[in-house]
């Protein structure tokens, strides 16, 4: 056995070891928490709040399609019986059955006290109850009004089905044989929540896959389908896409190494010497990664595999530039101050977004800059140990010899290019920049749609407008929501909102309970109401004793506060809307139907209730996510600055700078053009791929301006490192996640452009 | 003194004639034999009037409206007055709708015990399955093939917390009555009118 194989397997043993111990250590996340600032802002906490809520984590949101109306509704019917009979979901609705929300029996027990207010001349009247009594009666006769029939004695005015009416969304789902459809009919809708413990990812895809077998197992499920959104439907189909485009992505890079390294360099072992600075890169990056923020972001992750774009090219320019001999240690020696110089340059280009204040930034820069140092020094260091000697190179020296002629001739139309790119950012300035959330969610884009469908079927459309409300505790929030309400209804009746919904509509403020219980009439009064109203039906008189004692135990009950009723069954119904912040509590009014959004602002900010504040999350969100671009733009510019500075540290001479640094703004700038002109908005993933774009082509521009004497060498070692990052890139550009598309895109085109600009302002050789 | 006299003897007189169709006239009847009585109805349609004598009210509601049969598991109710509503039940489901409310509701048969049990002893029966009765109840039979009369308590707990008996009454393969007497006090009889066959 040579040498170099019996290292090989050494080597190989122990990535194997490392890259295990640091996969069971990782911790994975792929919410959209990554963009957000360390130092969040009240209002964007909301936002926060909004896209980690844990509660919704775990609901999947469902349809299903295809067939006629009948089958839709009866498979509706027996596939929520199945999924309620696993156990794994603590609710599962469909719209049939009657379904009160878990927690119901608290708000019954409390339903004097809370609910939506009364008037205390109508709740007890005798016109009121005698009302009531004769609804109540005509319902008895039917089947629809045997759960009526449980409740009447102790609700004979029906205040538990004004508390459930209040629970409810403003807007039902439609209803077709019972069950729920979407808007136009051809979907029957389900919503199933998982237990608490279903919340992780790996659970989560196990119970999507027993789902959907579930559903292709009941009898007349064929020729329909079963979608699935809501947020485990978001995960699991984004992993799974991720999965399928990193398949093909490995199979186009294993074709293109395993052509090069047998094709090329006739060394089939090559195939997994290639890739191994690259990978001892990428477990270094999750390693630092991980101990540092005790995370990875999928995010990181998906942008930091993209070392493979300058990791590769190490050993390349290692092997490339052992032509004269064969000896890659030789080379490996020659090239390392160029190698050298160039990784430096690209950590110093990743270096400022590790001291950004946003998590998601910071982590990148870390990986990128422990990736590089780690597959440099390996490519430097270890590649040559195991292998040795190479005999063959490909690209036969007459075609590069010709690429080479052809290189100085391409130097005009590049200099044209950064003026029409310059001219197309500027023509479409006003969009160029991705303000859109969604866009930098690496969920695919049908997804989000059939999301959104979903939704409003269910009656709960994305919510926009909403009022804050911030107090001392739980109470001052109440109390100032209270005084909210009279301008929320002159608001309503101005047409200026259509609904809203706050925690005081459910949980008045102490206050506003004594004050209830001071107007609710004595036993003795209400018993005489009661006779009278009674009185001329065919109810019994002492048919509702048990609805005088609970009026009298509500009179003279201990008022129900925050704390009692977010601890108990009802919890999940009270804090999704009210809830303990550092330094107090914060409410939130949700708004919908909202006529002139300024004058509801205005309107609000007039009244100056303290501790109140209108809230557009929309415009939050824009903002949130535009002042991430902003500052992506900023430390883009501060990497340029820094790795000007690294590279004249290096060259010393301003026109070296800058004839590595001018083609790569060339192809920065063409690229950025080339999106605009294309009208593909700019996101921040635009912005990071062209650092990386920045790094390859100064590598490119360093080897050439350094070893540009050396003829063809150069020229090869370059072109091939540059074909198998741009066919890789290309590929990816054709992923259907957002992300991995902007980032294919950018660094295919951006990285060849560097590679014609660099050749073509090379020095003449000779 | 006479007034106690008239309310002993009035509930002695009703006591025989609530009996009279039990002890008097028919005789017990073993479980095993139904299924030579019980022989299957054809579809079809029929009227009916329901009385609810309910704990809360003091005089009863009467409905009254049509049923319809079709083997194995379609049954509908449609009741005309005093509050239009039809109940469909196809399989294990059941879609009540009330036309003048513009409501439609469904839920499956199981969720409902008390349905359940109706609904139950009455596909049995005309089915002519008299014999998966026993699945859920204890049968009890009386009378012969021209009359007879079946008494089922239920077996489960679930059943059995909601329903503390119910009696069907029939002439060979058609029901006459069917009542059921719930564990709240409640009570329902149902009266099956002539049918005609489809």
């Amino acid at each position: 056995m040579k040498p170099e194989v019996g290292r090989f397997l050494v080597v190989l043993a122990i990535a194997s070891v490392i890259g295990g111990i640091v996969a069971s250590k990782l911790d994975f996340r792929a919410d959209l928490s990554f963009i957000f600032p360390d130092e969040v802002s009240e209002r964007t906490r909301f936002l926060t709040d909004r896209l980690s809520d844990r509660a919704a984590q775990g609901t999947f949101l469902m349809a299903i399609e295809g067939g006629d109306e009948a089958g839709r509704q009866e498979l509706s019917l027996r596939f929520s019986r199945a999924l309620a009979g696993t156990g794994s979901f603590d609710r599962v609705a469909n719209g049939a059955g009657v379904v009160a929300p878990d927690g119901f029996e608290y708000l019954f027990e409390n339903r004097y006290l809370i609910g939506p207010s009364w008037n205390p001349d109508e709740e007890f009247s005798t016109t009121f109850m005698a009302e009531s009594l004769q609804g109540s009666m005509a319902l008895l006769s039917t089947s629809a009004g045997q759960l009526l029939r449980r409740y009447l004695p102790a609700d004979p005015t029906g205040r538990g089905r004004a508390i459930l009416a209040a629970l409810s969304p403003a807007a039902r789902p439609a209803s077709q044989g019972g069950v729920w459809v979407s808007r136009d009919g051809r979907r029957a809708l389900i919503v199933a929540r998982a237990r608490a413990e279903n919340f992780d990812l790996v659970r989560q895809s196990a119970l999507l896959g027993e789902v959907r077998q579930m559903f292709e197992q009941l009898p007349g499920s064929d020729g329909h389908e079963l979608l699935i959104a809501g947020p485990p439907g978001f995960a699991v189909a984004t992993r799974d896409r991720i999965q399928m485009d990193v398949r093909i992505l490995s199979v186009v890079s294993f074709l293109l190494i395993l052509l090069l390294a047998w094709g090329g360099f006739r060394r089939p072992m090559l195939l997994f010497l290639l890739g191994l600075p690259m990978g001892i890169g990428v477990l270094a990056g999750l390693a630092a990664v991980q101990t540092v923020f005790g995370f990875v972001h999928g995010i990181t992750l998906a942008f930091g595999a993209c070392l493979v774009g300058i990791a590769i090219d190490y050993p390349l320019h290692v092997l490339a530039h052992a032509a004269p001999d064969g000896d890659t240690a030789k080379s490996a020696r020659a090239i390392w101050p160029t190698l050298r110089l160039g990784a430096v340059t690209s950590v110093a280009a990743f270096l400022p977004f590790m001291l950004s204040g946003f998590p998601g930034l910071a982590q990148i820069g870390l990986f990128v800059a422990t990736g590089l140092v780690a597959a440099v020094l390996s490519g430097r260091f270890l590649f040559p140990l195991l292998c040795p000697t190479v005999t063959h190179f490909p690209l036969s020296d007459r075609l590069i010899e010709r690429l080479r002629r052809l290189a100085p001739r391409l130097r005009l139309p590049l200099l044209m290019l950064p003026v029409a790119a310059l001219a197309a950012l500027g023509f479409r300035w006003e969009t160029v920049w991705e303000s859109d959330l969604r866009a930098l969610s690496p969920v695919p884009p049908d997804m989000v749609a059939l999301d959104r469908d979903l939704r409003s079927g269910l009656g709960a459309p994305d919510v926009r407008y909403m009022i804050a409300v911030r107090g001392d505790s739980a109470e001052d929030v109440l109390v100032r929501q209270e005084e909210l309400r009279p301008l929320l209804s002159r608001l309503g009746e101005e047409k200026n909102i259509v609904s809203w919904r706050m925690a005081a509509d459910l949980l008045p403020s102490a206050a506003e309970q004594r004050r209830r219980q001071g107007e609710m009439p004595t036993s003795e009064e209400l018993r005489n109401r009661l006779a009278d109203a009674v009185a001329g039906t065919a109810f019994r008189s002492d048919a509702f004793n048990r609805f005088l004692a609970d009026v009298e135990g509500a009179r003279t009950a201990t008022p129900v506060t925050f704390e009692m009723m977010a601890s108990g069954d009802s919890g999940d119904l009270i804090t999704p809307w009210l809830s303990p912040r550092p330094g107090g509590f914060t409410g939130i009014v949700m708004l919908s139907g909202l006529g002139e959004p300024q004058a509801v602002a205005a309107t609000i900010a007039q009244a100056a209730i303290p501790g109140t504040e209108f809230v557009d999350l929309k415009n939050e969100t824009e903002r949130l996510v535009q002042s991430f671009l902003d500052s992506s733009v900023l430390w883009l510019l501060g990497s340029l600055l820094v790795v000007q500075l690294v590279l004249y540290s290096g060259l010393r001479h301003v026109a070296a700078v800058l004839r590595v640094t001018g083609p790569v703004l060339i192809a920065v700038t063409a690229t950025l053009g080339l999106l605009a002109g294309l009208g593909i908005p700019i996101s921040v993933f635009h912005i990071l791929s062209l650092i990386l774009v920045a790094g390859l082509g100064m590598d490119y521009g360093l080897f050439f301006s350094r070893h540009g004497g050396e003829g063809a060498i150069t020229y090869r070692a370059t072109i091939l490192c540059n074909l198998t990052t741009a066919t890789v890139f290309f590929v990816m550009a054709f992923s259907s996640i957002p992300i991995l598309h902007g980032i294919g895109l950018t660094v295919a085109v951006g990285s060849f452009l560097a590679l014609v600009a660099s050749a073509a302002f090379a020095r003449p050789v000779g | 003194m006479k007034n106690s006299l008239v309310a002993i003897s009035g509930i002695i007189i009703s006591l025989v004639i609530a009996f009279s169709s039990l002890a008097g006239e028919q005789k017990p009847l073993s479980p095993d034999r139904l299924p030579e009585i019980i022989t299957g109805a054809p579809d079809h349609h029929a009227e009916f009037s329901e009385e609810r004598r309910l704990l809360l009210l003091t005089e009863p509601v009467r409905l009254r409206g049509t049923l319809l049969f079709r083997k194995p598991d379609r049954f509908e109710k449609h009741t005309i007055s005093p509050q239009q509503e039809d109940l469909v039940v196809d399989g294990d489901w059941v879609t009540v709708s009330l036309p003048d409310r513009n409501t439609e509701m469904r839920f499956n048969m199981a969720d409902d015990p008390l349905l359940y049990g109706l609904l139950f002893s009455l596909r049995s029966i005309m089915n002519g399955e008299p014999g998966r009765l026993a699945e859920i109840f204890e049968v009890e039979a009386w009378g012969d093939g021209n009359a007879w009369t079946m008494r089922l308590k239920p077996d489960g707990q679930e059943l059995a917390q909601r329903i503390q008996a119910i009696r069907v009454t029939g002439e060979t393969h058609w029901i006459r009555t069917i009542e059921l007497w719930e564990t709240s006090g409640d009570y329902l009889i149902m009266t099956i009118g002539s049918e005609v066959t489809e």
